[in-house]
């Protein structure tokens, strides 16, 4: 892009001719096309061109072009509500994503230290804390099963039916009420979502996958 | 506020791209078919200045909208619909031509047509706004060098120019579509057009 000092430079010729010189530039330029017949002539011949190419048709794909596509394409609803809901609170930026890894690995730094000052110890090996963590690890599942297993065995034995004819005559009317209205709701609402989530598609089309 | 999301055909004749591609998201054929009736012109006319060959600009057209809609639950409404499709059009194209090696530029045909058939099919026709048979000759041969003119130019040169000149877009967009500076995209777009006058000189008046 040369640029002499009377005449406008090539950029300016190329932006005036496609009207896209800013207007403080453009009212200069206009005046100096008034007296550069040179400069005149170049804009002309460059708006000649840009008309030229602007008129060129567009071209028509085959006329089964639509269908073709159509045939190839997964229609069927992509993601389920959920996923699209959850999908906004999603970063959209590499930024982003990048202070969500450090908020997620922060918490891994103080296990980091800790580790770190127990093997700066002197009485503290790698071998001799991976034994120790991995017989707390047993020692914890241990007693996870066992309240489990407690638990499962309570249940086994409880009068569930004793238990429903007594909350049921506590519980007041306006209640049970309340708890089909919601019931009569709920069911066709779910029922409606997942017809939605797996509906097929419709049309007189194959479809890929 | 949340606004109401197109559903009649006359809706979605209507609709903003983004508001087409939510519609499709959910599995409306009919926003499919309204994306395609928007797009499949400026895409296969780009494909086609592209690679010069009707069959492989159908191919690669078609290719082009089948990423884009098997992968529109990725699409992100921050950037154009257009941006986002041209942007593969033209990726699509230039691998071609990559692939392809160096160019024979010729509006007669496919240079892959093998009967005169095949070389009618794959021409490439000018149309003509013009009245009369002699103003339509003379735009058709204008059309036909100038078309010419695009097809000598190097892939990233003559991107950048059908997509300012002949599709319209601003140059912001045509940096997003290439994925490059805006800077280098002028600079493209300079040289594109010094070297179409350059070649087209002969037809000044």
């Amino acid at each position: 892009m040369t640029r002499s000092l009377n005449h406008l430079t090539d950029w300016q010729i190329e932006q005036l001719a496609e009207g896209e010189l800013p207007e403080a530039e453009r009212q200069t330029a206009s005046a100096h096309l008034d007296s550069c017949g040179r400069c005149s002539a170049e804009v002309d011949s460059y708006r000649i061109l840009f008309t030229s190419l602007s008129t060129l048709p567009r071209y028509a794909p085959s006329d089964n072009f639509s269908e073709a596509v159509l045939a190839r394409v997964n229609v069927a609803p992509r993601t389920s509500p959920v996923l699209a809901w959850l999908r906004r609170f999603a970063p959209t930026t590499r930024r982003g994503w990048g202070v969500l890894l450090g908020l997620a690995a922060l918490p891994a730094a103080p296990v980091v230290m800790l580790v770190g000052w127990l093997l700066s110890q002197p009485l503290v090996s790698v071998g001799s804390l991976w034994g120790w963590t991995l017989a707390e690890s047993q020692a914890a599942a241990a007693d996870a099963f066992g309240v489990a297993r407690g638990w499962v065995g309570q249940a086994a034995n409880f009068d569930f039916v004793n238990l429903a004819a007594a909350t049921a005559s506590t519980v007041p009317t306006g209640a049970v009420v309340a708890i089909i209205v919601f019931l009569a709701i709920a069911i066709p609402l779910s029922a409606w979502s997942l017809h939605r989530l797996l509906r097929t598609p419709t049309g007189n089309v194959a479809y890929a996958n | 506020m949340r606004t109401k999301l197109p559903s009649s055909t006359l809706d979605l004749i209507r609709a903003p791209d983004q508001d087409l591609v939510t519609v499709a998201r959910s599995g409306s054929e009919a926003a499919y078919r309204e994306l395609l009736d928007r797009y499949q012109r400026p895409v296969f006319s780009l494909v086609y200045r592209m690679v010069r060959d009707r069959e492989l600009a159908e191919d690669i057209a078609q290719e082009t909208f089948v990423k884009v809609f098997n992968s529109i639950d990725r699409y992100d409404p921050k950037y154009k619909f257009s941006s986002w499709i041209f942007k593969i059009a033209s990726n699509l194209s230039i691998d071609n031509l990559r692939k392809r090696g160096p160019e024979m530029v010729s509006l007669e045909g496919s240079r892959n047509a093998r009967t005169a058939d095949e070389m009618e099919s794959t021409r490439i026709t000018v149309e003509s706004r013009g009245e009369n048979p002699e103003e339509f000759l003379e735009a058709k041969e204008l059309g036909t060098e100038i078309e010419a003119a695009i097809g000598s130019l190097r892939p990233d040169y003559r991107t950048a120019v059908i997509l300012r000149h002949v599709e319209g877009r601003p140059y912001e967009e045509i940096a997003e579509i290439m994925g490059v500076p805006l800077g280098t995209v002028k600079t493209y777009i300079h040289r594109a057009r010094s070297e179409l006058r350059e070649t087209l000189a002969h037809l000044r008046c």
